[in-house]
This record gives structure tokens, sequence and C-alpha cells, in this order.
């Protein structure tokens, strides 16, 4: 296991690299993107302190994700087969949840369910990122979530 | 504690709001999973065909999230939620992981056609058991939209 320093902007790996690997935050920001084939951002998810950013890919299999730090961050580097420990199950069993509600909240939720559902599971970076990126997450537009929100 | 069930189609093996949640190996036919969202329309969140898992990714004292049901007569093994369980599957876990990511960044950012072409990577078993309709909710689009992207999709299949 490394540990790498990392400034805001910085990108730890890009889509189609493989051998990729777990990045467990210790202190600062990560977060996962994808671009469409107009160049369109969509945020995958975030990390802040405390919490792990991956591409759930095999090692084998290229990345699909960008991943990059939003703030100064410092983070530990762990091989993919930290989920294949048994110690690291009750994580792999909460990941799968937040996935789930993830899924949940895109197919179906309304713009306000969708940004409850953002600072339920961000409540520490909620005032850490722009409100375009909250946007991206949630899969609407930066002018529909600020109606939304005015509404509330 | 392991056990067999054998239901019809039709049948219904979990609600919102059901506790005490399971874990479903289908041995034979399909399950699906779904939600209802405030207006009663019906979003399909995952299937489950011969030899996948089937179940709410829940902690088993929460209420579920979904409904699960039977697309065809099936035979499924029951498990308990249990990290003991859980471990035995570690790479289904994994799998299913990659596969929610999948899922998540294609309802973000795809065209209709990537999305189909998802579904039918995923599923390949399957394309052909289930209405088109079901395929259309699972991708988030309307019926009407897939069919006309569908003709496309498969040309350039050709």
């Amino acid at each position: 296991m490394s540990t790498i320093t990392l400034k805001k902007g910085e990108i730890l790996q890009r889509p189609g690299e493989l051998n990729s690997k777990i990045y467990r935050v210790n202190s600062g920001l990560l977060r996962s993107y994808s671009l469409d084939k107009k160049g369109k951002e969509h945020i995958f998810l975030f990390a802040p302190e405390g919490t792990i950013m991956v591409d759930h890919i095999p090692p084998n299999v290229p990345a699909d994700l960008f991943i990059d730090a939003l703030e100064d961050s410092v983070v530990s580097v762990l091989d993919k087969n930290f989920f294949n420990s048994h110690q690291n199950m009750p994580e792999m069993i909460h990941r799968i949840d937040g996935l789930q509600k993830r899924v949940i909240m895109l197919m179906g939720g309304s713009i306000l369910d969708r940004y409850q559902h953002f600072v339920a599971t961000y409540p520490q970076i909620v005032s850490r990122i722009p409100q375009r990126m909250i946007a991206s997450y949630l899969g609407v537009t930066p002018e529909a979530l600020s109606k939304a929100k005015r509404k509330k | 504690m392991v056990k067999k069930i054998t239901v019809k189609k039709g049948a219904i093996l979990q609600r919102p709001g059901d506790k005490d949640t399971k874990v479903f190996l289908v041995k034979t036919g399909l399950l699906r999973s779904y939600l209802l969202d405030e207006k009663g329309k019906e979003h399909i969140f995952l299937f489950a065909a011969e030899g996948a898992v089937m179940t709410d990714h829940l902690p088993s004292d929460l209420p579920a999230e979904l409904y699960i049901d039977a697309l065809e007569d099936t035979t499924a093994v029951v498990r308990e939620k249990n990290l003991k369980t859980a471990r035995r599957e570690a790479h289904k876990m994994a799998r299913q992981m990659g596969l929610l990511q999948k899922r998540v960044v294609m309802l973000m950012s795809s065209s209709i056609i990537d999305r189909f072409h998802h579904f039918v990577t995923t599923y390949p078993q399957i394309v052909n058991r289930v209405p088109q309709k079901m395929i259309a909710s699972y991708l988030g689009v309307t019926p009407e939209a897939l069919s006309k992207s569908k003709g496309q999709y498969l040309q350039t299949r050709q």
C-alpha cells in the first residue's frame, strides 16, 4: 500500500487504462466521471475523506471512468484484491446499497428527491462543490436544480 | 438456512416495506425487481435469469425498496442476508457492483442505441424472453423510442 498526495485538478485515472486501483481518501475529495460522445461530463460518484473511490471493473479490464481530485487530497492506493478480502465485505455491501439507491433515483426520482438523496449521501460535501457538479451527479440541468431548490 | 422455492409466473416474492428480506439464487426461470414511482409508473431495476442472484441490496433489518416478482415459472434457492453467506459469494458481489456501475453510467449518458446494446450484452439469455415494454422500462426510455432505435441497432449489426 502506498500513499500519494494530489493537487486539485490532478487526474488519477483515465478510461481505457488497465490495472486500475482502489483509492482510500485520507483527506480531500475525489470524483469519478464519464464523458459521453458529445463530450458532456456525467459525474458518477464523489469520495470525500474516509471513503473509497474505485472503478468497479476487474483490474485486467480497461477502466470505464475518469477519476480526478476536486481538492488537494491525500489518498492510499490499494490493489483491487482489496474486495476479495473478507474483512472488507461490510464496505462492499454498503457500496452496493448506495448504487442501488442511485439507480432508483435516476429512474424514478423528482429533482427534489434527487437533491435530497445527494444531501443524505454526501452531507459533508454539499457546500464544497459547485452547483453544476451537483446537477451533473443528479442527471439534471443546473437551471432545473436551482428552480427546484427555490420551490422547496 | 437455505431453502428452495418454486413459484408460478406472476408470483410476487417481495414488496416495498417488507422486512427481513432474502437473497434469491435463480436455478431456473426469470425474476425481476422494480419500483413504482409516485405517479404509479413502473421502473424495472434488474432482471435475474438462471445462475444469477436477485436481491434488494439493503440490510435485512431495513424495509425493502423494491418489488421482486417472477416473469416465468421459477425455481430459486432462498438465502438469509448475513455476512457469512455473503463472504462465500464475494466474486458475485464484485460482479454485481460492476453491473450497477455500468447501469448508472448508461442511465446518465447513453443514447437509446447504446442503452439497448448494454441490455443485450448484460442479459444475452433473456432478450427474447421479456416483452419490449419491459426492456424499455429497464432502459428508462419509451417503448416507441426503443422500437425506432432497435431497427437502427439491428441494421448496424448486420
